[in-house]
């Protein structure tokens, strides 16, 4: 392909392109949004009580499945490993989590939508495998 | 495409989104799949075999009237791919698409590294398929 597109403009080199990106990249860290999950991130990672419920949660699942190829569990089972899902959602931290990764995913999104409207192209769905 | 307000966009971050759409808008993957998308719609024979081939899927969709009827739907499906595989205008709106989807992909991999997750996961909207 030639270097220059038939209205003069020249083609945007890819060294270009990640400069361009890097700074959208760097505008997102800027976002308040983006240091409110990160602080979100951290804080549920250091809470003992989001430790806690999680492994408690993993650990129940894991023995269900343990020896089980294609475990179908009793009602008692689905019961008892939906209470500990429960109790870790209960966390305050999970739900400070949770609030702050639904306003970074919309962020991501509004970011997605502006490049898939200029360019007629899916942007997140064009750079995700494994669906559709 | 209809215009869209992207107000949760601080302006400095709607400037850089900008700077980036623009330049990809003359990145040589996007360029080619333009050209190409262009190519097909002034290209009626090949739109013409896109629609059949289209119609044969959807038929074969629709519950079967009889098992010799869903063997000729899919002699009648197989002819029509090849005759889709072997047309330079949709192949090469396939090829460009594959070099456009990877470039993007550079670009996601570019963003994702910078924000230590992946972007592309966070901003694809739910029920994509």
């Amino acid at each position: 392909m030639e270097s220059t597109l038939e209205n003069g403009l020249e083609l945007a080199p890819p060294s270009v392109i990640r400069q361009a990106a890097g700074e959208v990249a760097a505008a997102l860290v800027g976002q308040a949004v983006y240091q409110a999950f990160v602080k979100a991130a951290d804080a549920l990672d250091q809470d003992p009580e989001a430790r806690r419920t999680l492994k408690a949660f993993q650990t129940r699942q894991q023995a269900l499945a343990a020896g089980r190829p294609n475990p179908k569990l009793s009602r008692a089972e689905q019961a008892d490993l939906e209470a500990l899902r429960q109790a870790f959602m209960a966390v305050p931290a999970v739900a400070v989590y949770g609030a702050a990764e639904s306003e970074l995913k919309a962020l991501c999104q509004a970011v997605a939508d502006q490049l898939s409207q200029s360019l007629g192209i899916d942007f997140a769905g064009a750079c995700r495998t494994g669906c559709c | 495409m209809t215009t869209k307000t992207f107000s949760s966009m601080t302006p400095e971050l709607l400037a850089a989104t900008t700077v980036l759409a623009a330049q990809l808008l003359q990145s040589a993957p996007v360029v080619a799949l333009h050209q190409a998308q262009a190519q097909l719609a002034a290209d009626p024979a090949a739109q013409a075999s896109l629609k059949r081939l289209a119609r044969i899927q959807a038929g074969l969709r629709a519950p079967p009237a009889g098992t010799a009827d869903l063997a000729d739907q899919i002699e009648d499906l197989h002819r029509q791919q090849e005759q889709v595989n072997s047309n330079a205008t949709i192949q090469a709106v396939a090829l460009s698409q594959q070099a456009a989807r990877a470039s993007l992909g550079h670009v996601n991999r570019e963003l994702s590294q910078i924000l230590e997750f992946d972007f592309a996961t966070y901003a694809k909207r739910p029920g994509c398929c």
